[in-house]
Formats: structure tokens, C-alpha cells, sequence
């Protein structure tokens, strides 16, 4: 049957609609800029120079990697958990211990996430004891569990413990603010870098263009260090 | 017949917003567009986003996509010239406004702050079942032919 006029416009119309919605939503969502091609972003000239960021940031895998990722991240930003619960493990456990990659990771609690900054001072403190990136495991996670109380405090505390620190230099750390200005020269860095978004990566100093995924970040240090050139170096924990 | 073409525009409008609030929800989105105020995600960080362990912006995508397909079938072959599309147009608005309150309520009087994407749902759902009831209301089945 031959659909009329007036609704073969309407169709059109709906269709539209639902097009131009659903591009919105996929650009929005970095599912098409986490798609754009290892290769073509490498060549790409680059956003913004990193400059005096070796000054912070928690750093895991030896310094003479020839590869960097920094990682901007929000503890109670959705995806920054999703990356650190899908795809981080496989870094930490198959790509740093090669020698070939360093990765920093930088706070950047965003404005308006009201648990956020316990979560970057709790993980600071672990920090001080050589256990952040434990920690910061500890709360991505949970993050379902520890953003929805009122005073996050308590429950980063028993993750804290948990994760093997030292009760009484942790609260210590908390009570004093000791771990805060190292959390805020990583945001100052952000702002400075133009930073607006988490997780924002910066792949030796050029900014990737959405989220990473474990086999784009294969094929950039396999691309930018082909294995065999480096040697596995010293990949301990350390804030700078 | 304009009734439920109007009903089919909105109901896919706050489709596509419960999708985007949803895949936020679920990690896909980085940080919602949202006036950099940061209330969508406090709004979307609280208890309450969360009902029987599932999202609430899943309910929305639910319904929303219910509303769309009642909308669809009652200007298909199925509906047209039947009373039955409108009716339930209305009824299913008709819950989803009241769910739609509830959550506007708990965004003012609980968590006190308002997520715009959740209000342009709410916004949504109101002309929905006010479009709807207003549909059921002047019916008038197709002369035979």
C-alpha cells in the first residue's frame, strides 16, 4: 500500500529526527572519536604541548619508557571508572612491565562532583605510602557504593584499609590536607592544558581525541616503540 | 491522527535524551552537556538515579520507546481509524507522568538540584499525556467505507 503524502513527510520527518539525535548522542559519547585510527591521530599535529607537567601526576612504569599517556581523571566520573575497570588492568599488567610505557595519571576532580575531592585526597594519601594506584583500583570499583553517601570519608577510610595502608598515617594525611596541594597542581595542569572533559588523554604530549580502549594503546606504543627496543625498567609507583 | 503523530515526535525526543542520560550512567559518555553547572551529574551520582538496581534513565528509554511504538502502530494499518492506540497513549502517560513527578520532586525537595535533561523529559512526558488525553477524548472512529 502506497503511504500518503502527508505521512510519507511525517516518516521523513521522524527519521530525520532520529538520525541527527543519534549522531548527537554517538559524537557526544566518544563512541566515534574512541574509533578514529591509531595511525592517522599519531600523525596528526599536536593540540597542546605538555610542557611543565613532569612536575605531577601519579606515575607507574620507568622513566625512560618512550612512551607517555597521561591520563586525566575524575574518581566519580562514570567513564573514567569504566576505563580503570575495562581496559587499565591490561595496561598495568602487559604493556608497563615491557619498559616501553609510562603512564601518568593526573587528578582532575571536576567541578560540581561533590565526592569527588575526598576520593583525590584519600588517593593522594595512599599515595604518600606508595599505594595509589591500589587505591585508586579500590575506589573505581566501588564507585557506586562510595558517590552515593553523604560523607564519602568513611568508606574511602575502609578502603584505605583494605588496600594495606597504614591506618594512622592515612588519617593523619586526611585530617592535615597533606595530600591537597599535589591534587590541586594536577587540576591547575588541567585547566592550563585546556582540559574540560574525563578522562582526557594526552599520548606523548598530544591529546588524544576521546577515550582510549587496551588495543588502541597496544598499537600506539607498538607504533611508537616497537618491542625489543626498550628494556623493562623500574615500574614502581611514585607521585611527582 | 495528528494526535498521535505529535505523541511519536516527543516520545522520540525524550527517547534519545534517556539514551544519552543513560549511556552517561553507564560510562559511555564522558560528562553530560549541561550548562557546566555539574547538576546533571549530581543529579545522575545520587541514590535515588537508581531504582531496583536498575538506572533510572532506563525506565525513561523504556517508556519513552513504548509511547513511540503505541504512537507508530496506532498511524500503521494495526491502529489508524481504532480507539485503542489513544487509549493507551494515555494510560502509559499517564504512568509516566506520575513517575515523572515523583523524580521532579526528589530532584527539588531531596537532592536540590535540577538535571535539564531530566526536566526536558519531564517537560516532555506532560505534553505528552496532555496531548494524548486530549487525543482519546475527541476520537472519532473512521466511517466505514
Amino acid at each position: 500500500m502506497a503511504v500518503r503524502r502527508p505521512m510519507r513527510a511525517f516518516y521523513v520527518t521522524l527519521s530525520i529526527i532520529a538520525v541527527v539525535g543519534a549522531y548527537l548522542i554517538l559524537r557526544q559519547s566518544q563512541l566515534l572519536r574512541g574509533k578514529q585510527s591509531v595511525t592517522e591521530t599519531l600523525r596528526a599535529a599536536p593540540v597542546a604541548p605538555m610542557g611543565a607537567v613532569a612536575a605531577s601526576g601519579h606515575v607507574l612504569g620507568p622513566d625512560s619508557a618512550p612512551v607517555e599517556i597521561v591520563e586525566f581523571a575524575d574518581f566519580e566520573c562514570p567513564a573514567c571508572a569504566r576505563f580503570a575497570i575495562l581496559e587499565w588492568p591490561y595496561v598495568q599488567e602487559r604493556l608497563i612491565p615491557t619498559g616501553r610505557l609510562k603512564w601518568r595519571f593526573m587528578d582532575f576532580p571536576l567541578r560540581g562532583h561533590t565526592s569527588s575531592p575526598a576520593a583525590h585526597l584519600a588517593a593522594g594519601c595512599a599515595a604518600e605510602q606508595g599505594r595509589f594506584f591500589e587505591m585508586m583500583d579500590a575506589i573505581y570499583n566501588r564507585q557506586n557504593e562510595w558517590v552515593t553517601e553523604r560523607r564519602p570519608e568513611r568508606k574511602l577510610r575502609d578502603y584505605a584499609r583494605q588496600v594495606g595502608l597504614d591506618l594512622s598515617r592515612y588519617d593523619t594525611c586526611v585530617e592535615t590536607r597533606h595530600a591537597q596541594p599535589g591534587v590541586d597542581a594536577d587540576y591547575a595542569e588541567g585547566e592550563r592544558l585546556g582540559v574540560d572533559e574525563t578522562p582526557t588523554f594526552f599520548v606523548n604530549g598530544r591529546e588524544w581525541p576521546g577515550i582510549l580502549v587496551y588495543d588502541q594503546i597496544k598499537a600506539i606504543v607498538d607504533s611508537l616503540a616497537p618491542a625489543g627496543g626498550a628494556r623493562p625498567g623500574a615500574a614502581g609507583a611514585r607521585r611527582r | 491522527m495528528r494526535h498521535r503523530m505529535a505523541v511519536a515526535v516527543l516520545a522520540l525526543l525524550g527517547l534519545l535524551s534517556s539514551v544519552y542520560l543513560l549511556l552517561y550512567k553507564l560510562g559511555v559518555v564522558g560528562t553530560l552537556v549541561c550548562g557546566g553547572s555539574g547538576a546533571c551529574e549530581r543529579v545522575q551520582e545520587s541514590p535515588y538515579s537508581v531504582l531496583f538496581g536498575v538506572p533510572v534513565a532506563a525506565y525513561g528509554v523504556a517508556g519513552f520507546a513504548a509511547l513511540l511504538a503505541v504512537a507508530l502502530a496506532g498511524l500503521g494499518e494495526a491502529g489508524a481509524g481504532r480507539a485503542w492506540p489513544s487509549r493507551l497513549l494515555a494510560a502509559f502517560a499517564a504512568l509516566g507522568f506520575c513517575f515523572a513527578a515523583y523524580l521532579t520532586y526528589l530532584e527539588i525537595a531531596v537532592i536540590h538540584d535540577i538535571c535539564r535533561w531530566c526536566a526536558f523529559c519531564a517537560l516532555l512526558i506532560t505534553a505528552i499525556l496532555v496531548i494524548s488525553v486530549l487525543g482519546a477524548r475527541s476520537f472519532r472512529p473512521a466511517p466505514e467505507p
